[in-house]
């Protein structure tokens, strides 16, 4: 039988994982332009996504803000400054709401949208695609080791 | 609850899950209420011993449960968190789990007062939400019928995280009683309970070492004096490429009068795709360290299962349990010559929304 599980084991070590996304567009992190950071760790950035780091300096309270599921994007945003596909992401959140210890982001539906939050709430963040900057919101540099 | 209710609470989980746009998301009913839930139906059979109920050998689908989590943000740094959980495996009940107001003073730190889950090793907490659980049924030093520590803890507990350099810590400090009728609970019944976890998390968070640790006085209607008690938990959790899982615990449960329970195991979960999820764990238990004479005295498990997502908030899952040993059948269900060898076979749907 301990042959069997571990040759089970060996096996399913040796099966190839999920496919990652590909795409070469940069993202960029926006916030509102009345946030005075400028940058950001990655390690932080994480931190805000996964409901860990919920103030900023100022003691405003942080609000992360996703794109809808559906949006590739959003996949690509998961697994390049998250580390974490979206499966296992759902996993997280679902751990998290269940045991009392937190909500996901809030989810909007395009690129949009997520700016005219993004300008309207000063304690928001997000992410959008470099080519959909404009002056209503305000790119800030991610910093550190990825 | 009987089993009607049951059957109601099904058609009003299915009723808000066709009427929710999003299905497998909440719902945010005001901008500070959001209600989240989930439902499982289970049918499970034993080849041998009587596990959950009367006539397991013939099988049975006396196996559910349904869940609701209510989250009210009072203001931006107290918000209050209700979880109601109603099941139905060897008697129906409703209960609610925890109830808790949670002031956030900063990152480092959150008070909890009120009713809350243990915040014991990988499994206390999220040892009814089935949805995400590789398992439908818990590793051995899990189990109810193990005894080794109490569901819930009605008290105060502090909470947080903490960085430092490559190293992430999270905490939780609690102290209370567990809750509950001591006439009439099955649960470990404890006073004076203070204990604390501590998780280390590598930068990556792939590698989680977690240390649990309880004391406490247990209180029995049968005797006259408390019986003090220490519980020592170790917790490993590895993460290999966001698809692989390594999960193994050792528990060692000590009581003042000499008794000692031991119990570990190891388990592995791989993501094949986003649908397929294989489980396998070998399992281990002892209700008296050092003792292995008679087949009531241990229990091994060796258990190989599957879970298959068949959407965004609907998993099957299908598991077999290689029972060897019965120490942990329940007390409360005939099993007057209890086999060595046998087997358990569950398989469950889990309804998210």
């Amino acid at each position: 039988m301990k042959k069997t599980v571990l040759y089970l084991l060996f096996m399913l070590a040796m099966f190839p994982g999920p496919a990652l996304p590909t795409g070469d567009e940069e993202i960029v992190i926006i916030v509102s332009p009345e946030n005075r950071r400028n940058k950001i760790l990655d390690a932080e950035l994480k931190s805000i996504y996964l409901g860990e780091k919920k103030e900023w300096e100022d003691g405003k309270g942080i609000i992360p803000v996703d794109l809808d599921e559906a949006d590739p994007l959003r996949e690509k945003f998961d697994i390049t400054y998250l580390n974490k596909s979206l499966s296992s992401l759902k996993y997280y959140w679902v751990q998290q709401i269940f045991t009392g210890r937190g909500v996901p982001p809030l989810e909007l539906k395009n690129e949009q949208l997520v700016k005219e939050y993004v300008a309207s709430h000063p304690g928001s963040i997000a992410y959008i695609h470099a080519r959909n900057l404009d002056a209503t919101i305000r790119k800030v540099q991610i910093t550190g080791d990825r | 609850m009987n089993k009607k209710m049951i059957v109601y609470g099904w058609i009003v989980f299915m009723f808000i899950a066709l009427v929710n746009p999003h299905p497998g998301l909440s719902m945010q009913v005001t901008n500070s209420l959001r209600i989240d839930g989930f439902g499982m139906q289970g049918y499970y059979i034993t080849s041998k011993n009587n596990y959950l109920g009367p006539n397991d050998t013939q099988g049975t689908f006396n196996f559910n449960a349904l869940n609701l989590v209510m989250k009210a943000d009072v203001d931006p740094h107290f918000r209050v968190w209700l979880k109601l959980f109603a099941y139905s495996d060897i008697k129906d009940a409703v209960e609610v789990t925890w109830a808790f107001g949670e002031y956030y003073l900063n990152d480092r730190l959150q008070i909890r007062i009120g009713k809350v889950k243990m915040p014991l090793g990988i499994y206390s907490e999220i040892g009814g939400v089935y949805p995400i659980l590789p398992t439908s049924i818990l590793p051995l030093i899990y189990l109810d019928t193990a005894n080794l520590s109490p569901d819930e803890l009605k008290g105060i507990s502090f909470t947080g995280r903490l960085n430092q350099r490559n190293l992430k810590l999270t905490y939780d400090l609690f102290g209370g009683r567990s809750g509950g009728d001591i006439d009439t609970a099955t649960h470990l019944q404890v006073e004076n309970l203070v204990g604390s976890r501590v998780w280390i998390l590598s930068p990556e968070d792939n590698l989680k070492l977690g240390l649990s640790y309880f004391r406490g006085l247990i209180v029995s209607p049968q005797s006259l004096a408390n019986i003090g008690l220490s519980h020592y938990q170790v917790s490993l959790e590895y993460r290999y490429l966001s698809h692989f899982n390594l999960r193994s615990e050792y528990a060692l449960h000590q009581e003042e009068n000499g008794n000692a329970s031991v119990g570990y195991y190891v388990e592995m979960t791989y993501q094949i795709n986003d649908a397929w999820l294989p489980v396998l764990r070998y399992d281990l238990f002892y209700p008296l360290r050092g003792k292995d004479n008679l087949i009531t005295d241990y229990q091994k498990e060796t258990v190989a299962g599957l879970n298959y997502r068949i959407s965004d908030f609907l998993t099957w899952k299908g598991e077999f349990h290689f029972v060897q040993g019965a120490a942990l059948l329940d007390s409360e269900v005939p099993n007057p010559s209890p086999e060595e060898n046998w087997n358990i076979f569950i398989t469950t749907v889990t309804f998210l929304f």
